[in-house]
């Protein structure tokens, strides 16, 4: 297979096109962040899972640390919190495009993909040594 | 496309309670766009020096990071002859909640503590460790000489 040069004194538009592409594309931003990162962003299942933060539970005045918005200020609010602090709430519109390009909470830094393996692994942990019978029978009641 | 009202808000906070040493002013033009400078920090190489840089907001800011550059000539081993900066805060460690003013507080900090360690200009963080004098002088020669 051959690759066709062009010109590039007569062809620079067309070089910029098929570079700003290349420099656009998904693919190559990956392999060019790759090294500082190695890993890319969060999936939407992770995104669709944050908790949700009712409005009551946000002290009044706070804002969003990316849009810096007011949280009450969108018509239909729609606010998450990361699993590495119980804080560190988003809009959930401005946390999405963030966290599908990066792990990082944009407040600590930390993983919160870790962070949340980490609360899971805890947390089953937790429920098998308080375990045994007697513990389920207890959470059955509960919707009893 | 209409200006974030993040980047307003920024822009309203900067001018109107600037950070001390540092002046950020946007162009009429191109609102994105900002003539900055910064005071050299006191007790270091470049006290008593302005220096003049660019930022420009990218159209995803804040998924990315203000790209800054000094238009002074400075003598600095994070600093190449571009007036390119490496800082970790501009580049793998961006974050969106962080903020053109916390950015231009990192760089003037950057100013009181040059780290030759993770260099930019590989003679100058040479020079900055093999013959630290020699390197502090020529860094005063040039704030003197470039930087008012």
């Amino acid at each position: 297979m051959s690759y066709v040069v062009p010109d590039a004194e007569n062809n620079t538009d067309l070089f910029q096109t098929m570079l700003n592409s290349l420099l656009s594309s998904p693919d190559t931003m990956m392999v060019l962040g790759g090294e500082s990162k190695g890993k890319d962003g969060v999936d939407n299942e992770f995104l669709d899972t944050l908790d949700r933060v009712s409005l009551k539970e946000l002290p009044k005045g706070s804002r969003c640390p990316i849009c810096t918005n007011d949280f009450r200020s969108g018509e239909y609010p729609l606010v998450v919190r990361l699993p590495c602090d119980s804080r560190h709430c988003f809009d959930l519109e401005c946390i999405s495009p963030w966290l599908k390009m990066n792990r990082t909470c944009p407040l600590c830094r930390e993983d919160v993909t870790e962070v949340r393996q980490k609360k899971l692994e805890g947390l089953v942990r937790k429920a098998k040594e308080e375990g045994g019978e007697e513990d389920e029978e207890e959470g059955w009641e509960m919707y009893g | 496309m209409s200006l974030p009202k993040r980047i307003i808000r920024e822009t309203e906070r900067l001018i109107s309670d600037p950070v001390p040493g540092i002046t950020a002013v946007p162009h009429s033009d191109n609102l994105r766009y900002f003539d900055v400078t910064i005071q050299g920090p006191e007790s270091s190489p470049y006290e008593n020096g302005k220096f003049k840089l660019e930022l420009f907001l990218p159209d995803e800011y804040p998924m990315v990071a203000p790209k800054v550059r000094f238009l002074t000539k400075i003598y600095h081993p994070n600093i190449d002859r571009l007036g390119r900066i490496c800082l970790d805060v501009l580049k793998n460690n961006w974050s969106p909640a962080l903020q053109i003013r916390t950015i231009l507080l990192s760089i003037q900090a950057l100013l009181s503590s040059p780290n030759p360690d993770d260099p930019l200009a590989n003679e100058v963080a040479e020079e900055w460790k093999n013959n630290n004098v020699h390197a502090i002088a020529t860094a005063k020669e040039w704030t003197e000489k470039y930087a008012n």
